[in-house]
């Protein structure tokens, strides 16, 4: 999800408040739009876990219950994010066991059927370290590197001053260096 | 195992490799070009050059159409998607507001109680009792006025566009701090 267009998160605003007014069409336009992103956010949020289909139910209830409180004045999607990102923060605390490599059947991550074997060991291996990650270092890299937000909607999302993301990225980086560092 | 450059990866690239085209097949534009995301991860990609293309070799899954459907579906039971119950349903921040302001109101009272008895008593210090009395009546006619005045406008804030602002901060979803 690029950096939004002013026109786009203008458009996602008046569907947001028709979406509030009970139009079912608008209901309809922002689940169509927002569930892929948020479901592809969610499994890399928590990439060796099986629980995305219920966080992204959970997301869409709680973006529901709360909708009539949006500001439309706000940007939908970072919004958007932030509710995704304290849903799986609560499911990360929950958690007791973490069974890193744990994979069901056809479940978690995927390797492209073109990658080669050393590729595949290559990505778990980074995989990993980036799961390794203090939370706060993780979620800065997901939400600037894979989702696309821009610093600032980083910070609307993470609920802090931009400076403190790109703090919070140079630091992931540099931990995944050491990490990786043979 | 062969390193990268062994299988003749470019190191060289000032970036993280393939950052302005993503894969022809893949259905995850957040794979997508967004150079400013990467420049602080181009030095880390010079040296490990595999990070791009392992973690791209991985591809997310999409929501199963089973799944979105279930998600519409819950969305549209949703009340607020009926037009009939926001008719009859009562605002329910107005309902929030005045809530508070009640649950408040003792804790008003018995500070305004405590001012005035702390007021009637530096009066006596140096006035004569009527004049005390007196002072603490004003006190007390006042008071009541600013609290009557401010309770009276509570139902003009549930009527602000929007509602009232929400707590920036704390957003849907979040059940703890921190």
């Amino acid at each position: 999800m690029p950096a939004m267009r002013p026109a786009q998160e203008k458009e996602d605003a008046a569907i947001a408040l028709r979406a509030i007014r009970g139009d079912p069409e608008a209901i309809s336009a922002l689940v169509d739009r927002y569930s892929a992103p948020l479901y592809r956010f969610i499994q890399r949020a928590r990439p060796f876990r099986n629980d995305w289909d219920d966080l992204l139910q959970e997301t869409w209830i709680s973006v529901w219950t709360h909708l009539p409180r949006f500001d439309p004045r706000g940007r939908f999607s970072t919004w958007l994010f932030q509710i995704a990102l304290n849903h799986c923060r609560d499911h990360a605390r929950r958690d007791r066991v973490r069974d890193r490599f744990r994979t069901e059947a056809g479940r978690g991550p995927a390797p492209a059927p073109e990658a080669s074997p050393e590729d595949r060991t290559e990505a778990r291996r980074v995989l990993a370290a980036i799961e390794e990650l203090p939370d706060r270092c993780k979620e800065v890299l997901l939400l600037r590197y894979y989702q696309g937000f821009s610093e600032k909607e980083t910070a609307e999302i993470l609920d802090c001053p931009p400076g403190t993301v790109k703090s919070r990225l140079h630091q992931a980086v540099r931990d995944l260096r050491r990490r990786l560092q043979p | 195992m062969k390193r990268p450059a062994e299988r003749g990866f470019p190191l060289s690239h000032p970036r993280i490799p393939d950052v302005k085209a993503a894969p022809v097949d893949s259905e995850d534009p957040s794979a997508g070009p967004h150079p400013e995301g990467c420049e602080s991860l181009a030095a880390l990609g010079r040296d490990f050059p595999s990070i791009r293309e392992a973690l791209d070799s991985y591809r997310v899954l999409e929501p199963s159409a089973l799944l979105l459907e279930r998600v519409r579906a819950q969305a549209l039971r949703f009340p607020h998607a009926s037009p009939a119950w926001q008719a009859s349903h009562p605002r329910p921040g107005l309902l929030r507001i005045l809530a508070a302001g009640l649950a408040a109101l003792p804790i008003v009272l018995l500070i305004n109680a405590a001012m005035g008895w702390a007021l009637y008593e530096i009066a006596a210090s140096f006035l004569p009792r009527p004049a005390a009395w007196y002072c603490v009546a004003l006190f007390v006619l006042w008071v009541s006025l600013g609290v009557s005045l401010s309770y009276a406008s509570l139902p003009f804030l549930s009527l602000i566009p929007g509602g009232v602002p929400y707590r920036k901060g704390l957003p849907a979803g979040r059940s703890a701090p921190g």
